[in-house]
């Protein structure tokens, strides 16, 4: 299937050029917005990955949650208004040594194994066979997930409030 | 092979067909009842054979009397005008906001369920699909109120983001509600659960399939589709919800600098996704593509369903540009009283009856 | 048939996890650290869903991503409340320059 071998190559390109572009632009609202394509990117990879559900997920909370936020968290901690202003990147060498390292590792790990493959067959209705698994196997990490998402929410906004002006609302 | 790329090739051309449409025909109709409300006649002189001989270069004489053409004028006449960009404006992002914009509306198409055979895209998904991808276009609008080096621009778009976010929770969890009754994410499975008469639509609790106890939902669902349908105008950043572009505070909000065919590239965007708003509305509560009546259904008259699905469209979109053209605007704070206040509560308390119901009723 | 692989994928992951590690030990900015944390995130979501597909163990790895997706979201606010929070008291997201805790 040549297609779907042209689309994946495209994809999987897309992810990591946008990725590089997250790492090593200097200004960081390109970072930011390149980070954004980056997930949408992997929500493709999903596809491939016959993970329809998970990939719509990803949309939602990656890109129009977290992206969002993260681009809020510059416009609100940069001065905005100047479009030129630089990202500086320092210990190069030595974080470049050490992912060049985890990189050279994991690929000679990933090509070492052998792995237990078997041919993959998409699964009919997976939202249900999740929410299945969500409310049998996964049951407690399911409720403690909820109570985490409470305790962050509580958390930020308390964090996140303006402490000088107190308590006046 | 040559099939599937014939087969993408129709469906883009089908879909980008229906959007250029609905805009145009959004806007004409936008102005006709803004006048209409404000007692006057709106556009009336450019008819199609006036447009036609504009564009041939012949003498233009006063002939429509209704301005059909109105907006096909429009769109030639911005197709034409220069393409200003800012001088202190990020040029890439500027360039590629208006595409961004574009593409989370555009791509909302795929999964609208126009009638049984016309789904461009029939994933089992459809319903979450079109509520992730539609969220990309937040992205796109806080990058043309970025790069666009505007201060209105900026703050627009920041409360056009905000807006966003905010009445995402409400309109999530209120169709939520129909998944959970329907037991099925497909637009499709959920437009074919109301079939009938028009009291097996959602809105009106579906009564036919469920039996008389199906009352006891009749005002969860009113509820329910109600804070949907206030939520998609909040979504949408149409009035009383447009403060992201008060023309009294913000000039025009994140698209202030757009000149031209991107700034027509915006505006059929937020036409088209007022469509999409609708449209879902239409294929959740008021029954997609049925007309409510089983003998029209029944009556395979070709093309009636495509057609019943977008006449019920365009009927919410009269209430949306009524209730543009008759409120006024709301303060950021008490958009946010509306939303976290009640709308949310409102649609949690359906949210939890639909699922007592669902667990003990039915 | 790159695509029906599992190695392809793991070593997508793997360089998006190195990319990811990369900029966490070279930026300065307190939220381009947090966007390199997000890619490793993210590399660590492919694996799992690609062991889901590719090894017989069912649903249990998309289950996991979700958990992960998750954990970022709360990750991501609760980072972004303490950024803020740092800019009000110092005026600036360098990480360098948060040093008041130092004894």
């Amino acid at each position: 299937m040549v297609i779907a071998d042209f689309a994946f190559i495209l994809v999987a390109a897309f992810v990591l050029i946008c990725a590089c572009v997250v790492v090593f632009h200097n200004k960081i609202i390109y970072s930011a917005f390149a980070l954004l394509f980056c997930f949408f990117g992997v929500a493709g990879l999903y596809v491939f990955l016959n993970a329809e559900f998970l990939a719509g997920t990803q949309l939602l909370v990656y890109v129009g949650g977290i992206s969002v936020l993260i681009l809020f968290g510059i416009l609100l901690t940069k001065n905005i208004e100047d479009l030129t202003s630089k990202e500086v990147s320092t210990q190069k060498i030595f974080g470049g040594l050490i992912s060049v390292t985890f990189l050279g590792g994991l690929i000679y790990m990933v090509n070492s194994v052998d792995w237990k493959v078997s041919t993959p067959k998409p699964i009919e209705n997976s939202p249900v066979e999740i929410g299945k698994l969500f409310m049998s196997d996964f049951l407690i990490p399911f409720e403690i997930a909820g109570v985490l998402l409470l305790v962050a929410l509580i958390g930020a906004v308390v964090i996140g409030r303006d402490t000088d002006k107190d308590l006046e609302v | 092979m040559d099939n599937i790329f014939l087969w993408i090739a129709i469906t883009l051309g089908a879909m980008v067909g229906l959007v250029s449409v609905v805009g145009i025909v959004s806007i004409y109709l936008e102005r006709k009842i803004s006048a209409f409300m404000q007692d006057r006649l709106g556009p009336m002189e450019v008819g199609f054979g006036s447009l036609v001989n504009a564009i041939a270069g012949k003498e233009v004489l006063r002939e429509g009397r209704i301005g059909l053409a109105q907006s096909l004028a429009d769109g030639l006449k911005l197709l034409q005008k220069e393409d200003i960009i800012p001088d202190g404006a990020d040029k890439f992002l500027f360039k590629l906001a208006p595409m961004i914009v574009f593409a989370g509306t555009f791509s909302t198409f795929a999964a609208l369920p126009l009638a049984e055979y016309f789904i461009p895209a029939d994933v089992n998904i459809g319903l979450f699909y079109i509520l992730a991808i539609s969220s990309f276009g937040v992205s796109g609008i806080l990058m043309a109120g970025w790069s666009s080096n505007n201060k209105w621009g900026l703050l627009g778009s920041l409360r056009s983001t905000a807006q966003m976010v905010s009445y995402e929770i409400p309109v999530g969890v209120s169709l939520v509600s129909i998944v959970m009754l329907t037991g099925t994410l497909s637009m499709k499975g959920i437009v074919v659960a109301q079939e009938g008469w028009f009291w097996n639509w959602h809105l009106f609790g579906a009564v036919g399939h469920h039996g008389l106890i199906g009352f006891v939902l009749l005002p969860m669902m009113v509820i329910n589709f109600i804070a949907y349908f206030i939520g998609s105008l909040a979504e949408t950043n149409r009035a009383p919800f447009d403060i992201p572009e008060a023309e009294s505070e913000l000039v025009a909000g994140y698209h202030t600098e757009y000149t031209g065919m991107r700034f027509a590239i915006f505006f059929l965007a937020e036409y088209g996704a007022i469509f999409v708003g609708n449209a879902i509305a239409v294929a959740l509560f008021l029954g997609g593509w049925y007309s409510g009546i089983p003998a029209i259904d029944q009556a395979n008259i070709p093309g009636i369903a495509p057609l019943v699905f977008i006449l019920k469209t365009f009927v919410l979109i009269f209430v949306v540009m009524w209730i543009r053209w008759t409120l006024p605007r709301l303060r950021v704070d008490q958009l946010m009283t509306l939303c976290w206040k009640y709308l949310i509560p409102f649609t949690l308390f359906t949210f939890f009856s639909v699922a007592i119901y669902k667990v003990f009723i039915v | 048939m790159i695509y029906n692989q599992l190695e392809t994928y793991l070593v997508i992951s793997a360089i998006l996890f190195s990319l990811g590690l990369y900029a966490t030990f070279t930026r300065k900015n307190a939220i381009s650290i947090l966007m390199g944390v997000e890619l490793i995130l993210n590399a660590a979501c492919i694996n799992f869903v690609a062991f889901s597909n590719f090894v017989e163990i069912g649903l249990s790895g998309q289950v996991v991503t979700i958990f992960l997706i998750i954990l970022a979201a709360a990750e991501a606010a609760v980072a972004l409340a303490i950024v803020l929070h740092l800019y009000r008291h110092i005026q600036s997201v360098n990480v360098d320059e948060a040093t008041t805790l130092e004894g």
